[in-house]
């Protein structure tokens, strides 16, 4: 326990979120425990190795926003890459082969060249994008914003606030060929453009397009691993292989927590990590949970998982002919066809993203080895007809296919030059993180439940005294940053409490 | 961007303005309409934990003598709260880490492969796994006196990697097993003779005598059922009796693994090797094989433990910080941070005790520790930033450690 007793505020779960908050409070002097079920800490921001290779988990890249300024200022022992270019995107039954440069101005012109005549609305869509994008960042930076600098300087943001993306590249009418180039990265939130908030989706795209990507050495177990050893650094504590079990409340306020070995440690204020359906739906006495906690869990969205081929090939990057860092590859861009996909296994041509980690880490991995990941959408559902026994079978022919499709579409020979493979699921995103059904990111930001939605709904659906949720499900929505942040808010929002 | 900013529309002016400000009713009217039933996870998670169960509680329910020194467990569940329990699905090659009983009370966990198949393992709802005794075999030792009949064992889930993989592996595939070495190949060739129809086996099973040369009738049906698939060398290095060949042994050899009898296992096909073995087989084998050039990627290994090497250096002091409390606990240059912590009773996490799985992770604040063979599975920022695998690291000096508490009791499914 840190100096002077029990906990001031307990983190529940170790993810990018609670190690955030607990730096943030530990280095403001608070006496911070964490308790985290695995053995590691990170959640989903951590790497594994396989012989020679040591592979990233789930980051593909944080865009040079908000997140990438916080940890360049952060003091973490940290060291960045740079990811060379947006994406490389093979729509196959189109023929599509396009190349998408950072930079907002070299993305615009590379997708005027590929479709003639849409630089009116691909620069109006932009422009809003980027409109979006800036009035999140007057309203991250003004508390409380005023409503007519809100009017005045960002209209766009506020008549496109309730919109999905597809309605606002409708209001510009934005052609079909240049949705196609521009919606790739709809599979990092995970919900079609006809569902998801437009602000959202923008500000992630402005935000990677304009300030690029990065990744850092060291797989992103390097933040985590920074992240714990920072928080002992400043006088906090972490536990591993503690899971708790109950949230003990009284009268509507938090007052401690049981672990899965009995102990039970008192505390008033709870940061969790971990996710409102796991929170309400089983770590309380039913009779002690709000009927409203319930309703709020029940109508929102888990969202879906991935599946994930880690491939540690035993060729160098160029004689392979991975020539670029990040590839989207599926047969069209219908992302409510690709959405609906999700929910078939057996889909025998679905979207992938595959990243070569070398061409950004040229030392990944040793000489004369390549480090490949792809990555592919799934509903947990689309796992439901699997015997146990055979889950093995079901996610190797599931990573056969992604290899065969990945090939295909490159024109390049992996499948001979497997040294290590490794296959996660929706189980195994289970099984490490405890996350809701093994789903990979938060509730689905659709217009109803995107980030103004949830900043301006917070304080209402506080449901239980004490307890505030940071990470992918929170009011910043996921993604690397995002949860990250949402740590950093969380605790700055407990220590502006504690102050009270 | 060179156009004048221009007003975006989507229904009219004024509803999106309304619609952006009825945001919140929206979203008051759905909570509303939903629910307020305790919400239920789905199949992923119940996959999820019936594959990988935190713990698996099994008795011995049969056990057979394999020689003078080896031993074969059956471990069925034991049913709880009126529910027949199943054990948990492993692919063949996989290990269990056994919790094993010492005369202070403690449990210390060792890891043992799995011998029977997954068919077998399924139908008789048990694991098997195979035990060798011998004097300074401690825990093995302390399983063959104690474990009798309706002997309650936990174990974990199954796990590690020593498995075969058809989008990586070749159809013709080079067993080499030292002494108890053999046990998951009796899992490995079962299940890909059975399932997989287009690959071949050469097993090459080094055993002191005859007497040790285990899982002989098995071996010899598959043999029998398989003979274009299904071929056998067998080693022997005490001097086998090679005048009197049984025919039952398959071909015998004298002495060790060497590139002779690499090569005629190889017989010239693209071959992927699965070595399992001793320490000091496996560099006795790499030495043979290096002259075979082999991709690395056509080598698997499942390693028995960490190499000791005596420094004779004696004792350190180790202050252990664990769940919150600080103990002091004795340790000693010649042995694994994992061992001292055992010794002193504390039952912290461990897996494969290799360096690998990094189940035993803590965290180094104070002292020098060594790798007398590197952890493969140390993570490069792990390295960097203090944190280290217990079971494979020795102390060097005085050690502060902090280690994660012990797992069992830690964590339960949802």
């Amino acid at each position: 326990m840190p100096a002077g007793g029990s906990p001031e505020v307990i983190v529940i779960g170790a993810g990018l979120g609670g190690l955030c908050a607990a730096y943030e409070l530990a280095r403001n002097d608070v006496r911070v425990l964490i308790l985290e079920r695995h053995n590691l800490p990170g959640g989903f921001s951590t790497s594994f190795i396989r012989g020679r290779f040591e592979f990233e988990t789930s980051l593909h890249e944080l865009s040079g926003g908000a997140a990438y300024a916080y940890l360049k200022d952060s003091e973490l022992d940290l060291e960045f890459l740079k990811v060379p270019e947006a994406y490389r995107l093979m729509l196959t039954e189109k023929n599509v082969d396009f190349r998408a440069p950072f930079g907002m101005e070299e993305f615009i012109n590379a997708v005027i060249d590929a479709v003639p005549g849409s630089e009116g609305p691909v620069r109006d869509f932009m422009r809003v994008c980027e409109e979006s994008f800036n009035a999140f960042t007057y309203l991250g930076e003004t508390s409380p914003p005023d409503p007519r600098v809100l009017l005045r300087k960002f209209g766009n943001f506020i008549r496109t606030g309730a919109a999905t993306t597809d309605e606002v590249a409708d209001a510009v009418k934005l052609p079909e060929a240049a949705r196609d180039l521009i919606y790739p990265y709809w599979c990092y939130l995970g919900v079609s453009t006809k569902r998801i908030s437009f602000s959202l989706w923008a500000s992630m795209i402005y935000s990677y397009l304009k300030f690029g990507a990065y990744i850092p050495k060291g797989r992103s177990h390097a933040f985590s691993a920074s992240f714990a050893k920072g928080i002992v650094n400043a006088g906090g504590e972490i536990r591993y292989n503690a899971e708790v079990t109950r949230i003990n409340t009284e009268g509507g306020c938090v007052t401690g927590v049981i672990l899965a070995s009995g102990e039970r440690i008192d505390c008033q204020r709870i940061v969790s990590n971990i996710s409102p359906h796991r929170i309400f739906g089983s770590l309380m006495k039913p009779i002690e949970v709000p009927e409203k906690a319930l309703r709020m869990v029940n109508a929102r969205q888990p969202g879906f998982s991935f599946v994930v081929v880690f491939l540690g090939l035993d060729a160098d990057r160029e004689s392979l002919g991975l020539t670029d860092y990040s590839y989207f590859i599926s047969p069209h861009m219908d992302t409510v066809r690709l959405e609906e996909s999700l929910k078939n296994r057996h889909d025998p041509n679905p979207m992938q993203a595959a990243i070569c980690l070398n061409a950004a880490d040229d030392s990944a991995s040793p000489p004369g080895t390549t480090i490949l990941s792809i990555t592919a959408g799934t509903h947990p559902d689309a796992w439901q007809d699997i015997d146990s026994w055979d889950y093995p079978r079901a996610k190797r022919d599931f990573a056969e296919l992604l290899i065969n499709q990945f090939e295909k579409a490159t024109g390049t020979n992996i499948r001979s030059h497997i040294e290590e493979l490794e296959i996660a699921a929706p189980p195994t995103f289970s099984r490490y993180t405890a996350s809701w059904n093994g789903t990979v990111y938060g509730y689905e930001p659709e217009p109803w439940d995107g980030i103004i939605p949830r900043v301006l709904a917070e304080n209402r659906e506080n449901f239980l005294k004490g307890l505030r949720f940071c990470g992918g499900n929170a009011s910043r929505t996921y993604g690397f940053g995002s949860s990250m942040l949402s740590g950093k808010t969380a605790a700055d929002k407990t220590l502006a409490e504690m102050k009270a | 961007m060179n156009r004048n900013p221009q007003r975006v529309v989507i229904r009219g002016q004024m509803k999106d303005l309304f619609r952006f400000i009825g945001h919140i009713g929206d979203r008051r009217r759905i909570f509303r309409r939903t629910s307020a039933d305790r919400p239920r996870e789905g199949y992923a998670a119940a996959l999820a934990r019936e594959l990988h169960p935190e713990v698996q509680h099994l008795r011995v329910s049969e056990i057979r003598r394999e020689s003078d020194s080896i031993f074969t467990y059956r471990l069925i569940p034991v049913d709880a709260d009126g529910k027949k329990k199943s054990i948990a699905p492993f692919q063949a090659g996989q290990y269990l880490s056994v919790d094993v009983q010492m005369d202070s009370g403690f449990f210390i966990s060792r890891p043992y492969s799995i011998s029977s198949t997954p068919e077998e393992a399924r139908g008789y709802n048990a694991y098997e796994i195979t035990v060798k005794t011998g004097p300074d075999a401690f825990i093995a030792r302390k399983i063959c006196e104690s474990w009798d009949i309706g002997t309650a064992v936990d174990v974990s889930d199954p796990c590690g990697r020593f498995t075969y993989e058809p989008l990586r592996d070749t159809s013709h595939l080079v067993c080499l097993a030292g002494g108890s070495g053999i046990t998951p190949f009796h899992s490995i060739i079962g299940d890909v003779l059975s399932r997989e129809t287009s690959v071949s086996i050469t097993l090459v099973q080094g055993a002191a005598n005859r007497d040790e040369l285990i899982y002989n009738d098995e071996f010899r049906t598959l043999e029998e059922t398989h003979p274009d698939r299904f071929k056998r060398i067998s080693v022997l290095s005490d001097g086998p009796d090679v005048s009197e060949p049984k025919g039952s042994d398959g071909m015998v050899r004298q002495g060790f693994i060497n590139t002779d009898i690499l090569t005629e296992a190889f017989n010239g096909r693209d071959s992927t090797v699965f070595i399992c073995g001793p320490e000091a087989m496996h560099r006795y084998i790499d030495d043979e094989m290096g002259k075979a050039e082999l991709r690395p990627k056509r080598i698997r290994r499942e390693d028995y433990g960490i190499p000791g090497r005596p420094t004779g250096r004696g004792p350190v002091k180790m202050t252990v910080i664990t769940a919150g409390l600080i103990r002091n606990v004795p340790a000693d240059r010649d042995e694994t941070v994992l061992v001292a912590l055992e010794r002193a009773g504390m039952e912290p996490p461990s897996r494969c005790r290799t360096g690998s799985c990094g189940w035993c992770r803590g965290a180094l604040l104070e002292g020098k520790i060594r790798y007398d063979k590197d952890p493969e599975g140390l993570r490069s920022a792990d390295r960097k930033l203090g944190f280290f695998h217990p079971c494979a690291a020795k102390p060097e000096t005085d050690l502060i450690v902090d280690i994660p508490g012990k797992k069992h009791g830690g964590v339960k499914w949802y």
